[in-house]
């Protein structure tokens, strides 16, 4: 009886701490929106300057409907469907062979001493610059021209991070697996690859938001009507903001889920990294 | 004394390390070693720093070659000897792997040199229940204190029941009770396995307390200034350390390496 | 362990001096081929310099000169008296200029063959240095029709990669640089000659279809209604008089037609794909499958029908232009390896090298080093703006926990609203002017810096921070001396990928209506047209673009360096 009792009052007591811990935030949150509201029809500021966040949610609300209508389709949502295949396409490349790559060279120090300075050097360009190619290469409605984009923004920092981590291992560590006269390749898997894994995952958390405003920014350059970049430029130039924001807000929308399903993969797959840490 | 027959654990003639030799910052880590240790001993390598101790448990460890001189161990050449897996290693800091259980810690060797599934556990079982682990195989070693790691790192160099122990200032990073506690441990597994320990520290009473045989060294260059025999009897206990013959020892040891340091 | 090593030093010795010489008998080649060439001939003519001496004499008569070497054409006419600068005069001194560089080279690689010799320490640098000037060369000497000139300094190339890896001692960041990029080089030009090989395609031979040919289209039908064959290829517009199409029309009333169990697929994908690749020949349009109505739903493609019983009309086109002839599938379309899509190297140096218009009067290297120098100026407004917002932010945010909870979120937040996805929109609204691309700049420096700030400053240890207070020391002092100096690393990391973010920004921002005079612009220009004159300026504004990117970045690292000095950790 007497726990019960605890262990509701602790429950009640921790809601309470972390509303009070949350209510700067929130508060800030709902101002915000409501100055925003405000704001443009105080100032009267034209509505295809700046729309107020009502009439985005009303579009965007709108495109849900024709989304779960059976009979019709929503651009919105097709577009968004098209960039995120674009975006996923990328980052499944571009990470994979990353990885892949970093656990070729890594075996050779002399290949990755002489591979890293190119890779940094290169992760320094916009690579973004070569859409234009890519559209020339592949076509401008084929979607692997924006994939090819989105793979080599996020295959340097993901070889970069992943040869971090699989070459600054800790000495003693190695010198134990010789110890052991381990084969390196026994030394690769149960030492370095292990070792490798949080910086592996911290590339990915990186790259996931970037494939897909990768993805969004190479249809700048031209792309199919229903993908998300092209979709924003149009109404842009149409002057139908609100519109462009709710494919801004899409954009936000999916990027958002695809870091959280980074996350819970790196949370999964190193489920002894977290506690320790204590995250 | 040793039987005609067996084996010298270690020996060593002549043996010299240079580091960097014909370049501006060449260092004589170790200059002219000559030593000999039998099986089951127990032998502690003490001196300041500098004076190669450290150098030396390496090269018996094949992790680094000597510059020249003999150097076998267990009547092989050092790198014989690691293939064939003589020796286990514990190093100052545990050196667990963090994303491995305590359990699996323990196994890695076992999985290296191949064993079973099965028995590789058991034999992990077996090793933390000796180290007086054995309720924490499922632990992560951040769970587990400083001295308790290490007495899991000292159960994994025993896994695979080598001949011999090597042993880099172990129990460096603990405090003085906890260390004085695992001097116990430790003895008492030395008599349990009667597998040959070389154990390098700076702590006089460490050394007196736990080795049969005592070598002083001293720095620049790395020698070996004296070697003693330790002949206070086993088994040993706390009372040993209020004992006369115990404090004698300490002194003569701390004498030594005085003499050496002045020189 | 010195005994062991020797041998094995003296074979990588000779190894590598043999290496050398080879390059050095391929450079005195090379330098024999420019001894002896004519001026009129193409080695010279259509070189880089070659093109660039012709503009210049054509540019020494203009009466506006727009460049800087237009000047130099235009004065050395004069100092010679003539209006119009011969082009010879100037053909002679590149071809001169080549010489002597090629000497020079020559010279290099006898010092670098001689430096291994002596085991000297400067071996790798001299060998860097060999392989920048072989490098080099790349760019200058044209791709002649018959003449393996180029192919020889790719082996150059390679020879020296090798040496480079055979030589002892450690790889730096530059050797590692250029090795790469030097390879870089060697797989362009030589994937473009292995497609040029092969035409642009690579081949599998497909034998002609097996096919029986019958005298009318009836006796076809029958034999395909019988079971005899199991389709028949033929014009759709016959076809389609006798049976229905499917899958348009499943459901088609059969009953008047005369084969109500045969249907003709107008739906077939002629083509076939394997990884984004099209995989031809394609079916001719106006050719289609007829089958019977309950195969027809499992055929999908013309794949189904490689073989298959096949059947068609005697004297048709399908017998005699497409069934009957052997085939060739094309597995793979080389034609990215094409002069359009992937310009020869020589191609970019010389479109560097050339006005961007015809007979205009600044080189295309100018009008894009201007174009680089403003876009650059608006990413490193952007930069410095957000740079010290961030900068205050951070502060700010690591004094009081109170500001850092309620607004950290939202920092965090707004950088998953792409800002790089509203550019479009900012443009608008600040009007199209270099102030909105540096705004864009600056909203993708702020939160890098923000974050890395608040945690370099937070990372001074409990001890530390204990110490100076029992100095008694203000909040200002500790600030100053102890958080400050720890986030430094923190910060310039942050700067680091800012610098980067800030030239993406910029051109991306540039992109909308082609503001000004930036490389976005020039980049959209020049992605216009897709031809042999316009996609080489477009490689070029690229390059140019990448070159901002890798200087603004090395930039901030040397700052990074030379502030930090020791203190830098290694990359």
């Amino acid at each position: 009886m007497a726990t019960a009792n605890q262990q509701e009052e602790t429950f009640s007591k921790r809601s309470i701490d972390a509303m009070r811990y949350y209510f700067p935030t929130i508060m800030v949150a709902i101002s915000v929106l409501l100055l925003w509201e405000f704001l443009v029809v105080i100032f009267d500021i034209q509505q295809f300057l700046l729309p107020k966040p009502s009439v985005i949610l009303g579009k965007f609300m709108e495109e849900v409907d024709l989304f779960l209508d059976p009979d019709s389709s929503s651009l919105l949502f097709n577009a968004t469907r098209a960039t995120f295949y674009e975006a996923l396409g990328g980052f499944i490349i571009g990470c994979g062979s990353g990885i892949l790559l970093a656990l070729i060279t890594a075996r050779w120090t002399v290949l990755t001493e002489a591979m890293m300075p190119f890779a940094i050097a290169a992760n320094s360009v916009p690579i973004i610059a070569f859409a234009p190619i890519m559209n020339n290469w592949f076509g401008i409605t084929n979607p692997f021209s924006k994939m090819a984009i989105v793979a080599i923004i996020v295959f340097f920092p993901t070889m970069i991070n992943t040869v971090r981590g699989l070459t600054l291992v800790d000495e003693r560590q190695l010198e134990l697996m010789h110890s052991y006269a381990a084969t390196p390749f026994k030394i690769l898997f149960s030492l370095r690859i292990p070792n490798a894994l949080p910086y592996i995952f911290s590339a990915l958390r990186v790259a996931s938001p970037l494939s897909l405003i990768g993805a969004v920014v190479a249809e700048f350059f031209g792309g199919p009507r229903a993908t998300l970049g092209v979709f924003i430029t149009q109404e842009a130039s149409a002057f139908d903001f609100a519109r462009a924001w709710t494919a801004i807000l899409m954009a936000s929308l999916i990027g958002i889920s695809f870091y959280i399903v980074v996350l819970i993969a790196e949370r999964l797959a190193m489920p002894w990294y977290h506690e320790q840490q204590n995250l | 004394m040793s039987e005609a027959s067996e084996i010298p654990a270690i020996y060593a003639q002549g043996v010299n390390k240079i580091f960097n030799p014909k370049q501006e910052n060449e260092v004589v880590a170790l200059q002219n070693i000559n030593f000999e240790a039998q099986q089951g001993e127990f032998i502690s390598l003490i001196g300041p720093s500098g004076c190669g101790k450290s150098t030396l448990l390496r090269l018996i460890a094949n992790l680094i070659d000597p510059t020249s001189g003999i150097l076998q161990i267990n009547g092989k050449v050092p790198e014989q000897a690691r293939l064939d897996r003589d020796y286990g290693i514990v190093f100052q800091a545990a050196t667990l792997y963090e994303w491995r259980t305590v359990s699996k810690n323990v196994q890695l060797p076992l999985e290296v040199m191949g064993y079973s599934k099965q028995k590789r556990q058991r034999r992990a079982q077996e090793m933390l229940e000796m180290v007086e682990l054995g309720q924490f195989g499922n632990h992560y070693p951040w769970q587990l204190s400083g001295g308790m790691q290490q007495r899991v790192s000292i159960a994994r160099a025993l896994a695979f029941e080598p001949k011999l122990l090597l042993m880099d200032e172990p129990f460096g990073a603990l405090d003085e009770f906890t260390r004085e506690r695992m001097n116990m441990e430790l003895l008492r597994i030395w008599e349990t396995t009667h597998v040959t320990v070389v154990f390098v520290t700076h702590s006089i009473s460490e050394a007196v307390f736990m080795s049969n045989r005592i070598v002083v060294m001293s720095p620049r260059p790395g020698r070996i200034t004296e070697i003693i025999e330790n002949d206070i009897p086993y088994p040993r206990n706390n009372d040993t350390r209020e004992s006369p013959e115990f404090f004698q020892k300490v002194t003569e040891v701390r004498e030594l390496l005085r003499d050496a340091h002045e020189v | 362990m010195n005994q062991q090593n020797l041998p094995q030093a003296n074979l990588s010795k000779s190894l590598s001096i043999l290496l050398l010489l080879v390059v050095g008998g391929i450079l005195l080649f090379i330098t024999s081929q420019f001894w002896n060439a004519t001026l009129e001939d193409p080695l010279i003519l259509d070189s880089t310099t070659g093109e660039l001496a012709i503009w210049m004499s054509d540019q020494s008569g203009e009466e506006e000169i727009g460049s800087y070497l237009g000047g130099v054409a235009a004065d050395w006419a004069e100092s010679r008296g003539e209006e119009t600068l011969n082009p010879d005069v100037i053909l002679q001194f590149m071809q001169n200029g080549l010489l002597v560089s090629l000497a020079i080279l020559l010279i290099v690689n006898i010092a670098v063959i001689v430096s291994i010799a002596l085991q000297s320490g400067r071996t790798r640098t001299l060998m860097l240095v060999l392989l920048i000037g072989i490098d080099c060369l790349l760019f200058i000497i044209p791709i002649i029709e018959g003449n393996a000139i180029v192919m020889w300094i790719l082996l150059a190339i390679m020879l020296m990669l090798a040496g480079l890896f055979i030589a002892p001692g450690k790889v730096t960041r530059v050797i590692g640089f250029f090795v790469v990029l030097s390879f870089l080089f060697v797989v362009w030009e030589s994937s473009k000659a292995f497609a040029n090989a092969v035409d642009y395609k690579i081949l599998l031979p497909q034998t002609s279809w097996e096919y029986s040919s019958y005298p009318t289209i009836e006796e076809a039908l029958d034999a395909l209604n019988s079971g005899e064959i199991d389709a028949i290829a033929l014009d759709r517009n016959d076809l389609s008089d006798y049976m229905p199409e499917y899958p348009d029309d499943p459901e088609a009333d059969t009953a008047e037609l005369a084969y109500p169990d045969l249907r003709y697929l107008n739906d077939l994908d002629a083509t076939a794909n394997v990884l984004f690749f099209e995989i031809t020949p394609e079916f001719p349009g106006r050719l289609k499958f007829a089958v019977r109505a309950e195969d027809a739903a499992n055929a999908s493609s013309i794949r189904d029908f490689y073989d298959v019983s096949l059947a068609t009309v005697a004297g048709e086109f399908a017998e005699e232009r497409y069934l009957a002839v052997n085939r060739n599938l094309v597995l793979v379309d080389l034609k990215i390896l094409n002069d359009v899509n992937l310009p020869h190297l020589q191609t970019i140096a010389e479109a560097f090298m050339q006005p961007a218009r015809r007979n205009g009067s600044q080189l295309l290297i100018r009008i894009l080093a201007d174009a680089g120098w403003y876009t650059w100026g608006e990413a490193a407004a952007g930069f410095i703006i957000g740079a010290i917002l961030g900068l205050v932010l951070g502060t700010f945010f690591a004094h009081s926990h109170l500001l850092e909870r309620s607004l950290l979120p939202y920092v965090v937040a707004s950088q998953t609203v792409p800002i790089l996805a509203i550019a479009p929109m900012v443009v608008i609204w600040l009007g199209a002017s270099q102030l909105s691309v540096a705004v864009i700049a600056a909203y993708l420096t702020f939160f890098p810096v923000t974050i890395n700030t608040l945690r370099g400053l937070r990372a001074p240890s409990q001890s530390q921070l204990d110490l100076m207070q029992s100095y008694a020391a203000d909040t200002w002092t500790i600030l100053w001396k102890i958080r400050f100096p720890a986030a430094l690393p923190y910060i310039f990391t942050a700067l680091k990928v800012s610098a980067t973010a800030s030239v993406v920004g910029a051109i991306i921002g540039e992109l909308p209506s082609g503001i000004g005079d930036g490389l976005g612009r020039a980049i959209l220009d020049f992605s216009s047209d897709y031809s042999l004159i316009s996609t080489p300026k477009l490689w070029a504004s690229i390059i140019m673009a990448a070159m901002v990117g890798i200087f603004f970045f090395v930039a901030v690292s040397i700052v990074e360096r030379l502030i930090l000095g020791r203190y830098i950790r290694n990359l």
